[in-house]
């Protein structure tokens, strides 16, 4: 197969999956909101569009898919029939099929799907609902013929009659499935137009047009009067973007290096007048990376909406399939979020929104029983907070039992008695984070199983976020997930214990401090120091990363970062604070960011590998079982 | 072969694959110059002053569909005479008709093959040129 075919076909693949993403939730706002014309229409246009395409490059089954729901999608728009969750699903179906045959095609993997059971499923739905009685299954009869069609392309014969204005020779073809037509109701034939009947239209057309040609209207510029809405847009490879990231990386870091190395001449010669030019250069070379650096990660953010487009069928599938109603309202799906974060956030999301469903949301009854709306609500909100974006699924449901939740923990062996008394609120939501929990007995089909949180949890951190939990019996349950806005490079406080330098992510730490050694409290065995009137447990970071070196001889003063992530709060105390970098985060190979409290590591402007710092894993760790 | 092959030709279609898929034709049959756009809308504002000698254009379409775009060029005094072939899946009797009334000079049923292509254009310009 030749490149250019194989871009045609992968350009294809592309374009037929967007369509479908626009399309899908569609269907569902069609199925609340009632028939609306303009999204009939979307919805059928696309069908079609994809048929058409599909039909070049001989994707049979998918030009028998497509046509099949375009017909449904057609009679749906002209008000021939009307929709049903009958309809809705077999339409639905029609989409995932399309869905797997273009995967089979991305994937070249040459298996051919049996498309032949959905098409006449399609049929007989569509059947049903031109005449309004169920037909029986046995008028599958005309299944068999469906499959093996004829693409027709019209036979190029000669010239036959010729008009004023036009030729058409063209014999009117039917649609591709004309051995169908003998048996079904609904394709009705297209009105075949003999040659002879258009060749007196055109003259008397043609006709017309001389007698109107004096009565012509002035011209209209018609042109220039409407406005190029068209958005420029190019389609890039991916792995070229990635590059420039890279790249515009690297560069930050080199930036860093020389900041730090004209600083060290400016210093030394400083009565040199060429010093003072190199301070300059540097200092504009400065600006002008971090504007790059800003435009090259803008160029891989995109509209969250991409991710939020399946969720109002995935709702309306879950809780289909519990027997409960929900309605799912979206706000912020316009905020943009870097491309990882996209192809990363889908699977939590739905985690929680299955969670949500099937543990979160009651049942009708129970609802009305304790005077709530009948309808479950669930809303996800996105927005962007400082330099994070936020996004917060709430349900307004039975909220979690804590009690519940510890019981359970404890006789899964998760925890014990004892961590369990000691454990705050906060703390106790988390434990539906931890590895082989579930409190369903028998779990469904959609979850329970005891792998989902954590998988959502470690999904996240994976991202540089957390996950927080906001509950409240019989209210409801919020789950808001904060991800950075740049993966990769980040503003980094840099510190040192017992002689090494760190990084720090600037973004959770609220302030430092200098306190003296007369400032540390104790209580329970747990260090603390209080702050404006609130305690705020203390940690030595050398401790925290077991070092097993010794920290520089004690001074009478400590430094003391005070980290906050969320609800939690805490304060780590270091050697030294040497100051504010921007670094670089550059992913370890080999090193289990998980358990290890590092994020990564970066090369610092005086070209040291510097580690950076996971403080919120730290959070997770020291937080969990502390007493204050 | 009554074609000039150095003229200007736009392809509109709003899905891009089938942009593609008719330009590659188009260039098969030898048209150097073969320019796109993605709805009316866009293609009146390209035409204007463009210098195109020939339209291949799709017929559903957001924004302006080919319908619409046909009648706005037949009633421009720059754009009037340029030959429009449209592009379509269907073949309804009133499509058709509407089209000839709009002033379309042929219509091709899709998909179709390079061959096939090239015989309509064939017969628009020995029409035009005769």
């Amino acid at each position: 197969m030749s490149d250019e075919m194989e871009e045609i076909i992968s350009e294809f693949i592309t374009e037929a999956e967007e369509s479908l993403d626009k399309i899908e939730p569609l269907f569902v706002e069609l199925e609340q909101k009632g028939e609306d014309k303009d999204i009939l229409d979307d919805i059928f246009r696309s069908m079609h569009t994809i048929k058409g395409a599909a039909g070049f490059l001989n994707f049979q089954r998918i030009v028998d898919v497509a046509h099949s729901s375009e017909n449904l999608m057609k009679k749906l728009r002209d008000g021939d029939i009307t929709l049903s969750k009958q309809l809705m699903d077999a339409i639905l179906k029609s989409i995932d099929m399309l869905r797997i045959l273009l995967a089979h095609l991305k994937n070249k993997d040459g298996i051919e799907e049996n498309v032949a059971p959905l098409v006449s499923e399609l049929k007989n739905v569509l059947n049903r609902a031109l005449n309004g009685d169920p037909v029986p299954d046995s008028a599958d009869v005309i299944s068999e013929q469906t499959v093996s069609t004829v693409q027709n392309t019209p036979p190029a014969t000669g010239e036959t009659a010729s008009f004023v204005d036009c030729s058409i020779d063209q014999k009117m073809d039917e649609p591709p499935h004309s051995n169908v037509q003998e048996n079904s109701a609904e394709i009705q034939p297209p009105p075949q137009v003999t040659e002879k009947e258009i060749e007196e239209l055109a003259k008397s057309v043609a006709a017309q047009d001389n007698r109107n040609a004096e009565n012509q209207e002035p011209n209209k510029d018609a042109g220039q009067k409407l406005k190029d809405k068209s958005a420029q847009n190019l389609r890039v490879d991916v792995e070229r973007i990635d590059k420039v990231m890279d790249l515009a990386g690297e560069v930050v870091l080199v930036r860093n290096r020389l900041l730090n190395i004209s600083n060290y001449f400016d210093q030394k010669y400083s009565s040199d007048p060429k010093s003072e030019t190199l301070m300059e250069t540097v200092s504009f070379l400065d600006r002008v990376t971090s504007d790059m650096q800003l435009a090259v990660m803008k160029i891989r953010m995109q509209p969250i909406k991409k991710v939020l487009s399946k969720f109002p069928r995935l709702v309306r599938d879950m809780s289909g399939s519990v027997n409960k109603n929900v309605d799912l309202i979206i706000s912020g799906e316009g905020t943009e979020v870097d491309k990882t974060v996209i192809e990363n956030i889908g699977d939590p999301l739905t985690h929680i929104l299955r969670n949500s469903i099937d543990h979160g949301l009651e049942s009708s009854e129970e609802r009305i029983a304790k005077g709530k709306p009948e309808r479950g609500k669930i809303e996800i909100n996105i927005f962007q907070k400082g330099n994070q974006i936020v996004i917060e699924i709430s349900d307004d449901g039975k909220g979690l039992d804590l009690d519940k939740l510890k019981a359970k923990a404890i006789e899964k062996g998760l925890i014990t008695r004892e961590d369990a008394s000691k454990m705050t609120n906060e703390a106790v939501t988390e434990i539906i984070f931890m590895p082989g929990f579930s409190t369903k007995e028998v779990t469904t089909e959609l979850s329970g199983r005891g792998v989902g949180m954590d998988v959502v949890k470690t999904n996240i951190s994976q991202l540089n976020g957390y996950v927080e939990i906001i509950t409240e019996k019989n209210v409801g349950t919020t789950f808001r997930i904060c991800i950075p806005l740049t993966l990769a490079i980040i503003q980094a406080l840099m510190v040192e214990v017992a002689g090494i330098k760190y990084a720090i992510p600037l973004s959770p730490i609220e302030e430092t401090l200098k306190i003296s050694e007369n400032d540390i409290d104790n209580i329970s065995g747990q260090n603390v120091i209080v702050i404006r009137d609130k305690v705020c447990p203390l940690f030595e970071l050398n401790t925290i990363l077991e070092t097993g070196l010794n920290t520089s001889e004690s001074t009478a003063f400590k430094y003391i970062i005070v980290i906050s992530l969320g609800d939690k709060k805490f304060c780590i105390a270091v050697d030294k604070l040497v100051g504010q970098e921007e670094v670089v985060i550059k992913n370890l190979k080999g090193v289990d960011t998980n358990s290890s409290y590092v994020l990564g590591a970066t090369i610092t402007g005086d070209g040291k590998v510097v580690f950076i710092l996971d403080v919120t894993g730290m959070s997770r760790q020291l937080i969990g079982t502390a007493k204050v | 072969m009554n074609i000039d092959l150095k003229m200007k030709v736009l392809v509109v279609d709003d899905f891009s694959t089938m942009r593609r898929i008719v330009k590659n034709l188009l260039k098969q049959i030898g048209f150097a110059s073969v320019d796109e756009a993605e709805d009316g809308a866009q293609a009146l504002s390209k035409l204007k002053g463009g210098d195109y000698g020939f339209i291949v254009s799709d017929w559903n379409m957001p924004n302006m569909d080919g319908l619409s775009m046909l009648k706005k060029i037949r009633e421009d005094d720059e754009l009037k005479e340029i030959p429009i072939l449209m592009v379509t899946a269907e073949a309804e009797k009133e499509k058709v008709i509407t089209a000839i009334q709009a002033g379309v000079n042929n219509y091709i049923v899709k998909p179709f093959t390079g061959e096939v292509l090239k015989e309509k254009i064939d017969k628009i310009f020995d029409k035009i040129n005769a």
